[in-house]
């Protein structure tokens, strides 16, 4: 009898620290979950403001598909110059890393009017927003109105 | 009688070792459970780790908003970094404390256009700027008459 209490006890003891084990693991985790959520939370920036910061260099700067005057060097934001909206700019305008590109924002840009497009190395098809400006656009010294869509592609679309 | 009556064969000697011994058990455990939690929550809820991921974030935000800038533009940090220490390179941004490990850094990237370059420290001063020269955007501490 003594020895069948003996075992008994044990195994009790054993069963009980094995449920308590499984439960205390599963409530730090959920407390570590919690708060790193919580933080990410605060730290969070929506990418559609990252997109947005980023693409004020195709409108504005000359390195870009700015319209700049060869002989004053005035640039003409929001000014698009036709010569220079090529796959081979954007890559020297957002120089994306070759190893780490794909899991960076990816741009295509859409002159709608002009029909012409272009897009990042890594560029996949798989937009997840856009962005609409409206521009000027000079081909061949004359200008007229467009719509540039700048589609994004983002890492978390998975 | 009643110490008698505890030593015999249901109550034996060992057996109230062992009570003593899994009471000290179980209060280790849960020593280590609260102990555990807090250092969990202590890590991830330090203001420090927060500022320094919005700190990076905005001088990356500051930097790609620069590169959009046709011409040479200065703007100054509004909040205090006096805690902190940046790095300002081709690549992106580290903010970390002193005496944090390399590990410890954060770090944000950016990608600027073919031909400009990005450079600058910060080392315990109050505010920061940015100044875009050319195709040249550097972090230093401000100047008084400075925005």
């Amino acid at each position: 009898m003594n020895r069948k209490a003996q075992i008994f006890e044990t195994a009790r003891k054993t069963i009980f620290w094995l449920i308590i084990g499984v439960v205390l693991t599963a409530v730090l985790m959920s407390f570590a979950y919690i708060i790193a959520d919580y933080k990410n939370k605060l730290t969070f920036v929506p990418p559609e403001l990252q997109a947005e910061l980023i693409s004020l260099r195709f409108v504005n700067n000359p390195d870009c598909f700015a319209l700049q005057d060869e002989v004053t060097e005035r640039v003409y934001s929001g000014i698009i110059d036709l010569a220079k909206f090529t796959d081979e700019r954007l890559r020297t305008c957002y120089p994306l890393s070759l190893q780490t590109g794909h899991q960076e924002q990816n741009f295509r840009l859409l002159l709608i009017e002009t029909e012409r497009q272009i897009q990042t190395r890594d560029y996949a098809n798989r937009d997840k927003f856009s962005l609409d400006k409206e521009v000027l656009v000079n081909q061949n010294g004359n200008l007229h109105k467009d719509r540039l869509i700048i589609y994004i592609q983002d890492l978390e679309i998975g | 009688m009643i110490l008698r009556k505890k030593n015999n064969i249901f109550f034996p000697k060992w057996k109230k070792a062992t009570s003593t011994l899994m009471i000290i058990f179980e209060l280790v455990i849960v020593s280590l459970v609260i102990f555990g939690t807090v250092r969990i929550a202590h890590a991830y809820g330090n203001s420090l780790i927060t500022q320094k991921v919005n700190i990076a974030e905005d001088v990356r935000m500051m930097v790609n908003t620069l590169v959009g800038v046709p011409g040479d533009a200065i703007v100054k940090y509004p909040h205090d970094v006096s805690n902190f220490r940046l790095i300002l390179n081709q690549d992106g941004v580290s903010v970390f404390n002193e005496g944090d490990s390399q590990f410890e850094y954060t770090k944000r990237t950016f990608y600027l256009p073919t031909g400009y370059s990005a450079a600058g420290s910060m080392d315990g001063e109050e505010y920061f700027c940015l100044d875009k020269q050319d195709r040249t955007i550097i972090l230093r501490a401000c100047l008084e008459n400075e925005p």
